[in-house]
């Protein structure tokens, strides 16, 4: 077998990042080789150094055997190297065979898509040539970048989280595909933190952590456990403790909501839940089915076109934000910086915005100190309350957004996606919140995309697609759960 | 009214805006925003007529405005593709740049008589009873003719036209296909600065023979809310443009009419007046709102490397 890649001794540094720190890796003809690691360990800054995006500050890059200077994508679209981005690079407006011949000299559009037709044929990757970006599912998204990338004949093939966006379904799909291009020689640089996803797919592993390689091991030398305390660097697989759930009364009611989307499309589709006091009802689901629409007419956010929301009882579908603030419902976004904080100010003024106070000024002193109080309470870390938040690193941020919403005693928590992007010691943190307000009596609604965290949390799991509830399980994962959870998030009704 | 004299001045007056606004739609389509125009017209103007003052050929005077005004547009491409400069705020300045330098160059021009493209009557078609009066005209109404299903085919038809998009759609996209989005950029920009800059010799070496100062008189203003209306398509920028155009002609005729309560001002005001209320109007519609056809990267400076 030929090595196709190698790179030696990368170094890359961000300003006050060091994000690769001497990285070593290599890629055989006809393997997949995967990189593994948790969020911020340099798995996609390594692939966009390869890829000819990010300039490397040391080390080398050899093609064949072969030293190279990669200074763009273009380069390496020469030396046979392509890319699927996680955020797809796609012109939404063109057609897939337009997206597919972009940039290629001296190709025309018949024999593009006649071309794009055997592909999808060979490969299975389904898509219809002349159908436009817009139109297309994210699933459908992948396979055009897929194709584009087997249509100039690359070599190697770097997937960046190609799944966290599909359904089991697809994967399973996606998963043939990339064994067909192995068949045919080409070299697959995977990149996932889904352990069973690697375990199933993977020839090698690469583990990364923190901008180093931590270490590299072969199909058979590995099972899931190994590589996930090697991912960790410590022997545990998160579990948080809890109690069974008391659920008192209905908190929250929603009642055939309909609502549309930003671009206008038809968001949710009667969609009707309850959540009790004292329960964490966790919302499964792919992203983009309505679950941030969801969030946001509960709070207020958003219009609702008919239908119900309930709080306590109360008829609040047509109060605003503030009302339901005073009312007690406290939103945990999925946007920290955005919608969550205000990234500017500073810590103290950020765990002040919410709060009523009387009169028209504000005593900074008061402000200040009750910061320190909460800092102290929540461990925030923060050099000083006066700094501005966006300076925190995202769990610290996230541990503001939960101090402010916590001390208000909400009786309704929404919380979307509330450990995206953190370590282990801050999701650790946030579950425990969220747990602790459990038994504090609140109600929570999760809106997550990790079924880990679902299972971690819930008390009872309801599955979204296409803006509807489609069914209700357990939290419990095992096998037969976990299959049934992915055909309900494929739209297939328990 | 005579229907003929009123084409014969939409189309004069609506040409400069054309122009404009053609240049405009490139600039944008490749994902840059421009609000210099205005600069970029006068800069047109002056070194057109400049031009057709000293040497008395036209034609000359015409390209040396198509290059100044390219090379002008420079100045702001280097400011909001490699600076990465805010672009609205680097077109205002481009905008009081080129009417400055244009006021303090113009000074010698004032007042001065110069060269001037002539009418060409088109053998045949200038004989059709009433439209033949569209083709009464000089030699840059018909090059604006031609310039629009030219541009169209190029935008839409061609492989340059999709490269051309992609950059202004999905820059990110085009350059993971190894497309120099820089590079494309600046192109564009240049192109679409000596097309504006056109508009402005127009109005110096073809509507008129002389230099005024500040003498484009908003219509770099009016064609960026043109670019708006047309959706980005050359088609509707004629269309549109020529509408305008004729409003302009229409307030001229009110003035002559000496329709007597009303103030000249008011009238001078019409053109000004319609496109605000054309663009309330506009919003009023919802794909307008939405923007259907705006390059989803207009205005955002692209990088590579750009976190967080």
């Amino acid at each position: 077998m030929k090595t196709l890649l190698r790179v030696k001794g990368i170094v890359k540094r961000f300003p006050g990042v060091l994000a690769l720190n001497g990285v070593n890796f290599e890629l055989q003809e006809g393997e997949v080789h995967t990189l593994l690691g948790e969020n911020g360990a340099g798995k996609t800054t390594l692939m966009n150094v390869i890829f000819g995006l990010y300039k490397p500050d040391e080390g080398e890059i050899e093609i064949m055997g072969k030293k190279v200077q990669i200074k763009s994508p273009h380069d390496a679209l020469k030396y046979g190297i392509g890319m699927v981005q996680q955020h797809f690079t796609l012109v939404p407006s063109f057609s897939v065979a337009e997206n597919v011949i972009l940039g290629l000299p001296g190709e025309n559009l018949q024999d593009a898509v006649k071309r794009i037709r055997d592909i999808s044929n060979t490969y299975g990757l389904d898509v219809d040539p002349n159908a436009k970006i817009w139109q297309l599912s994210v699933g459908e998204r992948q396979r055009v970048e897929i194709i584009k990338l087997l249509y100039i004949g690359a070599r190697v093939v770097i997937l960046d989280e190609p799944t966290a966006v599909l359904t089991p379904q697809e994967t399973k799909a996606l998963f043939k595909a990339i064994r067909k291009m192995k068949e045919n020689g080409t070299g697959i640089i995977f990149i996932s933190h889904k352990l069973n996803e690697v375990m199933e797919i993977s020839d090698r592993v690469t583990v990364m952590k923190k901008g180093k390689v931590v270490g590299t091991v072969k199909r058979g030398e590995f099972d899931q456990r190994k590589l996930a305390s090697m991912m960790v660097g410590r022997e545990v697989v998160m579990e948080v403790e809890r109690e069974k759930a008391k659920p008192g009364e209905v908190v929250l009611k929603v009642d055939n909501v309909t609502a549309k989307s930003d671009k206008g499309h038809s968001a949710l589709n009667g969609i009707s839940l309850e959540v009790r006091a004292g329960e964490i009802l966790g919302i499964a689901g792919v992203a983009g089915n309505g679950q941030r629409e969801l969030a946001e007419i509960i709070y207020g956010l958003r219009e609702v076109e008919s239908g119900k929301v309930e709080l306590l009882g109360e008829d609040i579908t047509n109060k605003d934000v503030l009302y339901r603030i005073l009312k007690g419902i406290s939103y945990i976004p999925q946007d920290r910086k955005g919608v969550a904080l205000s990234p500017n100010l500073s810590v103290a003024e950020n765990l002040h915005l919410k709060r009523q106070t009387k009169g028209f000024f504000y005593n900074h002193d008061k402000v200040y100190k009750r910061a320190q109080e909460l800092i102290k309470k929540y461990n925030i870390k923060t050099p000083s309350p006066d700094v501005a938040v966006k300076y925190l690193s995202g769990g610290n941020m996230q541990k503001v957004v939960i101090a402010r919403e916590f001390e208000l005693k909400p009786k309704l928590i929404i919380a979307v996606h509330p450990t995206r992007g953190l370590d282990v010691a801050s999701m650790e943190f946030v579950y425990r919140s969220l747990i602790k307000a459990r038994d504090e009596g609140a109600a929570v609604l999760l809106l997550a995309g990790e079924l880990y965290e679902i299972f971690n949390l819930s008390d009872r799991v309801g599955v979204i697609y296409e803006g509807e509830i489609v069914g209700y399980t357990t939290p419990d994962p095992t096998p037969e759960n976990i299959e049934k959870i992915g055909l309900m998030m494929a739209g297939v009704r328990a | 009214m005579n229907i003929e004299g009123l084409i014969t001045a939409s189309v004069r007056l609506g040409t400069p805006l054309l122009f404009a606004t053609l240049g405009e739609i490139i600039t944008e389509r490749a994902g840059v925003l421009n609000l210099g125009l205005e600069g970029l017209m006068l800069v047109g103007a002056l070194s057109g007529f400049a031009t057709s003052y000293m040497t008395g050929n036209v034609w000359l005077a015409f390209i040396v405005a198509l290059i100044a005004g390219g090379l002008f547009a420079l100045i702001h491409a280097f400011m909001s593709i490699t600076l990465r400069v805010n672009q609205v705020v680097s077109g205002l300045a481009l905008t009081m740049l080129g009417s400055g330098i244009s006021g303090v160059l113009g000074k010698a021009f004032v007042g001065k008589p110069a060269a001037k493209f002539n009418d060409i009557y088109i053998p045949g078609l200038s004989n059709i009873p009433v439209l033949g009066a569209f083709f009464k005209m000089d030699a840059i109404v018909y090059l604006g003719y031609i310039l629009v299903p030219v541009l169209y085919i190029i935008i839409f038809k061609t492989k340059l036209g999709l490269t051309l998009r992609a950059v202004g759609e999905e820059p990110s996209a085009a350059d993971s296909r190894g497309i120099n989005v820089f590079l494309v950029r600046y192109i564009a920009k240049g192109c679409g600065g000596a097309l504006t800059a056109a508009g402005g010799a127009y109005l110096s070496l073809a509507a008129t023979s002389m230099w005024i100062e500040n003498m484009s008189a908003g219509r770099g203003w009016i064609a960026v809310a043109l670019v708006i209306f047309s959706a980005w398509e050359p088609f509707k920028a004629l269309v549109g443009s020529y509408l305008f155009g004729f409003v302009m002609s229409l307030q001229l005729r009110l003035q002559a009419m000496g329709v007597a309560h009303v103030s000249a001002n008011i009238l001078l005001m019409l053109p000004y007046l319609i496109t605000v209320l054309t663009m309330i109007l506009f919003s009023f519609n919802k794909n307008f709102r939405n923007r259907v056809g705006a390059p989803s990267a207009l205005s955002v400076p692209y990088s590579r490397e750009e976190k967080m």
